[in-house]
């Protein structure tokens, strides 16, 4: 991305008032945002005092009835006002507490003068290579040194305060990081720095006090901030570890391939890409191929969990055609049942030959 | 004697405080800043780099600013 820089705020001594007429434009602008910020800060606390009046009209409410139930001795009247009573108390107190904590996070803050947030931005010119203010677009504009985390060089970053942006929400999504000599990960061009993606920064631990700097219009700390985010390595939660930066590989066919696309073996715990990852037909899960077996009969590849050996033919044998009681695939059990069936089939003969010759012999004795 | 002491680190905080007459800019960060290194830290006096050994002045407006900060 190529940057045109208008306006210098280190510039010539000739060029002075000219800056310092930018310097204070820019200041006013900031100033008038952060005001709006303030002032949606406050309608919303009213919003929240009309919603809170409303809960203690019902509240009240309910203990005229409370006290009507008490004064006529109707007990079932008293007992279920004074159970609404306390329900209205609790619903009152989470919402005091809601108000509260958003007014601590979102609440108005004192914000800087014009003349200090002018020496804010005047201070920029010292703190970075490069520092401008680009009117049209409504942009502050710092270009950073030559970032290198871990020996990866990712070249210089300009971070953009897009003054636009202050209005909605005064926080580290005013900033833009954008690349001047990108090298983006290989596997994702999007991600030009471990904690950029679309240009936006994660700024992670610095996250509140980029947003409390914008609020009170202290522009310098905001943007140090944003530096001191660009200048560090969180290996913990990168868009894009530095080791995988210049991709990731299958560990079966080796293609390079965005994490994001890459599937996770459940047995070996390696990443595979698309076309090298399978599952298995019993429990859906992700395996490699190398992972999983086929059972030769139902046709079915398992994983490890979901496949037996059958202790007669020793088949690999699915979780689902599998007879446990027997421990063999069902071919072997049927095979196995079978002299059992016999057995069982002479023993009824038997039985039955027995039956038919006793009543022959009482027939006969009778006769 | 009271400065402006605006600490970015945490939750950030801005505000007046008391510093006894004499403190270093040294002394002052050791006290606010117990068991940080100086050199993971930008220091600021009335936005100017400094010494560590120069005095606070009364009003003056000390900023603290981690160049290390962990993103996510």
């Amino acid at each position: 991305v190529d940057i045109v820089f208008i306006w210098r705020l280190n510039m010539n001594k000739k060029d002075l008032p000219s800056r310092r007429n930018l310097l204070f434009r820019a200041a006013d602008r900031i100033h008038d945002r952060l005001c709006q910020v303030n002032r949606r800060s406050a309608d919303h606390l009213f919003a929240s005092i009309e919603r809170l009046r409303a809960y203690w009209q019902v509240l009240d409410d309910l203990v005229n009835r409370h006290r009507k139930a008490h004064q006529n001795c109707w007990e079932l009247a008293q007992r279920q006002t004074r159970s609404d009573i306390i329900e209205q108390i609790k619903q009152l107190q989470e919402l005091v507490n809601s108000v509260l904590l958003s007014q601590e996070q979102c609440g108005p803050a004192p914000i800087s003068s014009q003349a200090c947030i002018a020496e804010e931005l005047r201070q920029l010119a010292d703190e970075f290579e490069d520092a401008d203010i680009l009117p049209k677009p409504g942009l502050v504009v710092v270009k950073t040194a030559p970032i290198e985390l871990e020996g990866l060089a990712l070249g210089s970053f300009a971070i953009e305060l897009h003054l636009d942006r202050l209005t909605e929400k005064a926080d580290v999504t005013c900033f833009d990081c954008v690349a001047l000599d990108s090298n983006p990960a290989s596997a994702n061009e999007r991600i030009t720095h471990p904690h950029v993606k679309d240009q936006a920064l994660c700024a992670g631990e610095a996250t509140v006090p980029i947003a409390k700097a914008l609020k009170e219009g202290r522009i310098n700390d905001a943007f140090c901030l944003v530096r001191s985010v660009l200048t560090t390595y969180n290996p913990d939660s990168p868009y894009m570890a530095i080791e995988d930066w210049d991709g990731r590989r299958c560990a079966d066919c080796g293609d390079v391939e965005d994490s994001d696309d890459l599937c996770y073996c459940n047995r070996c715990e390696n990443d595979f890409c698309s076309n090298c990852i399978s599952s298995c037909d019993i429990c859906d899960a992700s395996f490699c191929s190398q992972c999983l077996e086929r059972d030769p009969v139902s046709g079915k590849y398992c994983c490890n969990s979901c496949r037996f050996e059958c202790a007669q033919c020793n088949r690999i044998v699915d979780s689902g055609s599998f007879v446990e009681e027997s421990g063999l695939c069902p071919q072997c059990h049927e095979k196995h049942q079978q002299p059992t069936q016999s057995e069982e089939i002479d023993h009824e003969h038997s039985t039955e030959t027995t039956s038919a010759s006793a009543s022959t012999a009482t027939a006969a004795a009778a006769a | 004697m009271k400065i402006l002491f605006i600490n970015n680190s945490g939750a950030g905080f801005a505000d007046y405080i008391d510093v006894a007459p004499g403190t270093t800019v040294k002394q002052f960060f050791e006290k606010k800043m117990s068991g940080e290194d100086a050199a993971d830290y930008l220091i600021r006096v009335n936005r100017q780099p400094v010494a560590s050994d120069q005095e606070l002045q009364a009003n003056d407006r000390v900023t603290i600013t981690a160049t290390k900060i962990a993103g996510a």
